[in-house]
């Protein structure tokens, strides 16, 4: 009875995406060619089914469940809602895949079903056994969907990323087993409880170290942040979409939890962090202004948004978290609109954007205030996010006013390399093709979501007391 | 008063931008203009009628207003507030915004033969983004209409105007956002640091104070750098004012009056705002440093308009070294000097507006700018002409125009003021003059060598009307005269009734100045 009402009240998102894996793999076998139209209408339901179902579960007072092995708590509503979120915009842009490969629809739903079950385990993990075991079925689906159309250039980048999800993985293991020396412990709790009158040391600070590194992996930072640019040209625009969302957001909820728990035994992880994101930061801002493909832009484009958030990171505190809740909020939804433009328009290269102001002026308007909002100007919530993140940096103290400086500095680098983007649009050329009409899914998805990022903008004040009240609640 | 709603002011320009850019608005480029023409007239009375309303011994904000969404403020948690208001200081500059803006309209006309679906609208959104600088209670508030401004500003830029205007665009948008790094930095940290002193989150200028002595002088300086630099982008002082140049002479008439004419006082005015309101001890400290920074500016800038050759860099030089007198008013610390700085800022805008318009007109007859090839166009284009020595004599500092009460109201302010050593005033004070003759005789130079002269053959026949060949060779148009006709007047209006103005703002820079002095 006692691991019936574990799933009741803490366990219900999951199962509904584990009973929907099962219906997707069944289909899959015998249905392909005939019901592969309806594969991304079922998909779309069990997300909503999911979502709704977050409603039923108990987040106040938080749950533990299966042995305090998993939690369930505002935080963790919070973030699997942002997750399911991201997951519905990935199923309504994967039409092009259900086009294109039908004999593969459900499979392909089956898999990214998998990789959001994943997800939603690694946010409500409160083990770091649950948290491995999360990190590994997130790794290998991903690796699956990205090698999904079959082609010559997506082996090559599914085999890149399960090395480096292996390498990342194992230096996770790594810093978990030197932890567990240091506290004799798994659960974050129990870590938490013996490390309170812990004096530090060389060990623990390690071990933090490895496991932080490792997770860095997830959410496309230095060290592991080369990959996404790659992957993210070889493979499908969809599959791009979800390597730039769901495990951004699945590792930054459990990156926050441990640094939350423990950076105040051990501050030198937070610098280590900051130092990360500088790192992330100039890397991407330079591979974005020499880049031509905007499925690599995209990359470099989601290595300088995720050093933004890794700057919280760096100082986390119950009082700073907000911003890093706010951005991703933001984040998820111009991300999201600029994956939708490049889904709509379908083209790789950025020359191929010249003109495009007087082709087509609706999208190039969506599109600006979306890349407006990731450089942060207004009236887009991308100014209010990184002036958020600005503010709680400065907030810790006039030492982190150095890595504030280098962040803005660099962020002018950010902004012309965005800028190359909407100068390209707005280049005249001679005789205007006129373009067949394009999928709409991607094209309400861009209006959406871009109305979104300037709506966030002014509606400020209800979400940034949401976000404080799910950040004093942990 | 209540049907005078600054929310209206402010957002108006912004909401009619986007109705014609919607689809509901026809695709006719006549019934676009006329409706933009209109609303810019419209609106220029409506701010008008503030001041009429205006209590100029108010010694508070007039007209406060919060703006807020759906039930609460903009960021409740954070102190933040959309609050607006107007103080003499602001009323003045909003009121001039509205000016020059429905000048840049009506000059569209002529102007603007391409694209016209965008010209009106992106001149709107500036407008809204330039009234929310001067009229923002907030520093964020301040800095969202701030960071606004930039990309219609690229686009205005970018898309009319010669190959060169693609990257100077470019330069000038980049060169911005730099500076509004600074800016952030000095913000976040005032904001935070005035959150120790006070204990009441806040990001209200008015409650917002670093003089409490709290802090060691070279952390307060610190961030009045951050702000300075953030602003001498925009103002520009050199050796910041590249981008500005190349920006103001790259771009079309209408464009270069915008800039010189909007975008420079936003500098101005937030070095007012912040730098003088917010830091008083500090800038007391740094005023001789800013007087020499000015000094440079003018004496530089106009050394380098006599070797110009196009008659475009001669006018934006001007107006950057102008710039150069606002700071050495401000320098100052007197009320004479400060309320002349600010008159000065006016009087230039206009100026530098007119310059720019009858540029313009040039160019669009003789499709060029050397001034090599220009000469003797008096004879061809009479009323341009009638308006250059109107506006030529204010920008030269003739009595009766602005010019001249500007200038001398700065140099009585700069004699007045009390920094020592005396002879670093005397000296100061024989710079600025120096500057002012230098300024004249680049601006008078300009005028000599194109409108007056024996006219080259090639222009002889500008004035003939059987000349079909070129449209554009016209005479002068009813557009033309109409901005060149207002700005005239506006020039002449400052000159002899100079009080005016000066009696709106007088007792805000009285405030200011009797807090520093204590």
């Amino acid at each position: 009875m006692d691991f019936l009402a574990d799933i009741r009240w803490a366990f219900l998102p999951e199962l509904i995406i584990i009973t929907f894996i099962f219906i997707s793999a069944f289909l899959s076998l015998f249905f392909n060619k005939k019901l592969y139209k309806t594969s991304q209408w079922i998909a779309i339901s069990g997300i909503l089914t999911s979502f709704a179902s977050i409603g039923f579960v108990q987040a106040e007072p938080t749950y533990f469940a299966f042995n305090g092995s998993v939690v369930c708590n505002v935080y963790t509503v919070f973030f699997k809602s942002l997750i399911l979120i991201a997951s519905f915009f990935v199923i309504l842009l994967s039409k092009e895949i259900v086009k294109k490969k039908r004999e593969k629809a459900f499979e392909y739903f089956a898999l990214l079903y998998g990789a959001i079950l994943g997800s939603l385990l690694m946010v409500g993990a409160n083990d770091f056994l649950v948290a491995y075991f999360a990190f590994a079925l997130l790794g290998i689906t991903s690796t699956l969907l990205i090698g999904v159309p079959q082609k010559y250039n997506t082996k090559i980048a599914s085999t890149k990323f399960l090395l480096t999800e292996i390498f990342a993985s194992s230096i996770f293991l790594l810093g978990v087993s030197y932890l567990y020396i240091v506290v004799g412990q798994m659960n974050f709790d129990s870590i938490f409880s013996a490390l309170s009158g812990y004096q530090g040391g060389l060990l623990l600070a390690l071990a933090l170290i490895f496991i932080v590194t490792g997770i860095m992996f997830k959410i496309c930072a230095t060290p592991f942040a080369n990959y996404a640019p790659d992957i993210y040209k070889d493979t499908t625009a969809p599959v791009g979409t979800f390597l730039s969302l769901i495990p951004i957001i699945a590792g930054f909820s459990l990156l926050s939890r441990i640094l939350l728990l423990t950076s105040d035994f051990v501050p030198l992880v937070g610098v280590v962090v900051l130092i990360y994101a500088l790192i992330t930061m100039s890397v991407g801002v330079y591979g974005a202004i020499t880049q031509n493909n905007i499925k690599s832009f995209m990359g470099y484009s989601t290595m300088i948004q995720v050093s933004f958030m890794l700057l919280v990171l760096g100082v986390i505190k119950p009082y700073t978290l907000s911003a890093l809740l706010y951005y991703l909020v933001s984040y998820i939804f111009m991300n999201i609109a600029l994956w939708a433009a490049v889904i709509n328009y379908n083209k790789n290269n950025i020359s191929d954007y010249t003109g495009l102001a007087y082709k087509r002026p609706f999208y190039t308007l969506a599109v600006i205030f979306t890349l407006l909002s990731m450089i942060g100007f207004p009236p887009t919530s991308g100014f209010l996010a990184k002036l958020f993140v600005m503010s709680a940096v400065t907030r810790l103290g006039i030492i982190y006013l150095v890595f504030i400086l280098i962040m803005l500095l660099l962020t002018v680098v950010a902004f012309f390399a965005y800028l190359k983007l909407i100068n390209t649009m707005f280049k005249k050329i001679p005789n205007p093709i006129i373009e067949q009409e394009r999928p709409v899914f991607s094209k309400i998805t861009l209006y959406f979501c871009s109305g979104i990022t300037i709506l966030l903008c002014f509606y400020s004040s209800k979400i940034i007391e949401l976000c404080e009240l799910i950040s004093y609640s942990l | 008063m209540n049907f005078l709603s600054i929310l209206f002011l402010i957002f108006s320009p912004a909401i009619v931008a986007l109705l014609l850019l919607s689809p509901i608005f026809p695709n006719n480029n006549i019934k676009i203009r006329r409706f933009s023409k209109g609303f810019s007239i419209t609106h220029f009375i409506y701010s008008l009628l503030f001041l009429l309303y205006f209590n100029p011994t108010n010694l508070g904000w007039s007209y406060q207003k919060e703006l807020t969404f759906f039930g609460s403020s903009w960021i409740n948690t954070l102190g933040i507030r959309a609050n607006f208001g107007l103080d003499g200081i602001s009323l003045v500059f909003v009121i001039l915004t509205s000016f020059i803006t429905m000048l840049a309209i009506i000059a569209g006309k002529r102007m603007i033969r391409t694209k016209t679906r965008i010209y009106y609208p992106l001149v709107l959104i500036l407008q809204t983004a330039v009234l929310g600088v001067f009229s923002a209670k907030d520093i964020f508030l301040f800095l969202f209409f701030w960071l606004l401004e930039l990309i219609p500003t690229y686009l205005l830029i970018n898309q009319w105007g010669e190959k060169t205007s693609k990257s100077a665009a470019t330069k000038y948008v980049i060169c911005s956002f730099l500076g509004s790094m600074f800016l952030i930095l000095g913000m976040l940290i005032l904001y935070f640091y005035s959150f120790t002193i006070s204990g009441v989150l806040t990001a209200d200028i008015e409650n917002l104070s670093m003089s409490e002595n709290v802090f060691a002088m070279w952390f307060q300086a610190f961030i009045f750098f951050c702000f300075l630099i953030g602003f001498a982008i925009k103002l520009p002082i050199v050796p910041l004012h590249t981008a500005q140049f190349t920006a103001q002479n790259n771009s079309i008439a209408p464009v270069s009056m915008l800039l010189s004419g909007l975008l420079m006082n936003m500098g101005g005015y937030g070095i007012i705002r912040f730098n003088l309101g917010l830091f008083p001890e500090v800038f007391d400290k740094f005023a001789p440093i800013l007087m020499i920074l000015g000094g440079i500016n003018m004496l530089y800038c106009t050394t380098l308009a006599f070797i110009q050759t196009d008659i475009k860099k001669v006018v934006s030089l001007y107006g950057i070294a102008q710039c150069g007198l606002i700071l050495l008013g401000l320098g100052a610390m007197t009320e004479v000097g400060f309320e002349g700085s600010i008159f000065h800022m006016i009087s230039r805008s206009i100026i530098s507006a007119g310059l720019f318009m009858l540029v313009g007109s040039i160019y669009l007859r003789t499709k060029t700018t050397q001034i090599f090839t220009l000469s003797g166009l008096g004879e061809v284009m009479p009323i341009c002409k009638n308006f250059g020595i109107i506006i030529t004599l204010a920008a030269m500092g003739l009595p009766f125009l602005s010019g001249f009460a500007a200038n001398f109201i700065i140099l009585n302010g700069i004699i007045l003021s009390d920094i020592e050593p005396q002879g670093f005033i005397v000296t100061i004070g024989a710079i600025s003059a120096l500057g002012i003759f230098l300024s004249a005789a680049c601006i008078f130079r300009l005028f000599n060598d194109t409108f007056l002269g024996s006219v080259t053959s090639k222009f002889k026949k500008l004035n003939n009307k059987e000349n079909n060949i070129v449209i554009l060779r016209k005479p002068i148009t009813k557009t033309e005269i109409i901005v060149l006709a207002s700005l005239a007047l506006a020039v002449m209006f400052l000159g002899i009734f100079p009080n005016s103005i000066l009696d709106i703002f007088k007792v805000t820079t009285d405030v200011i100045i009797d807090f520093m002095k204590v």
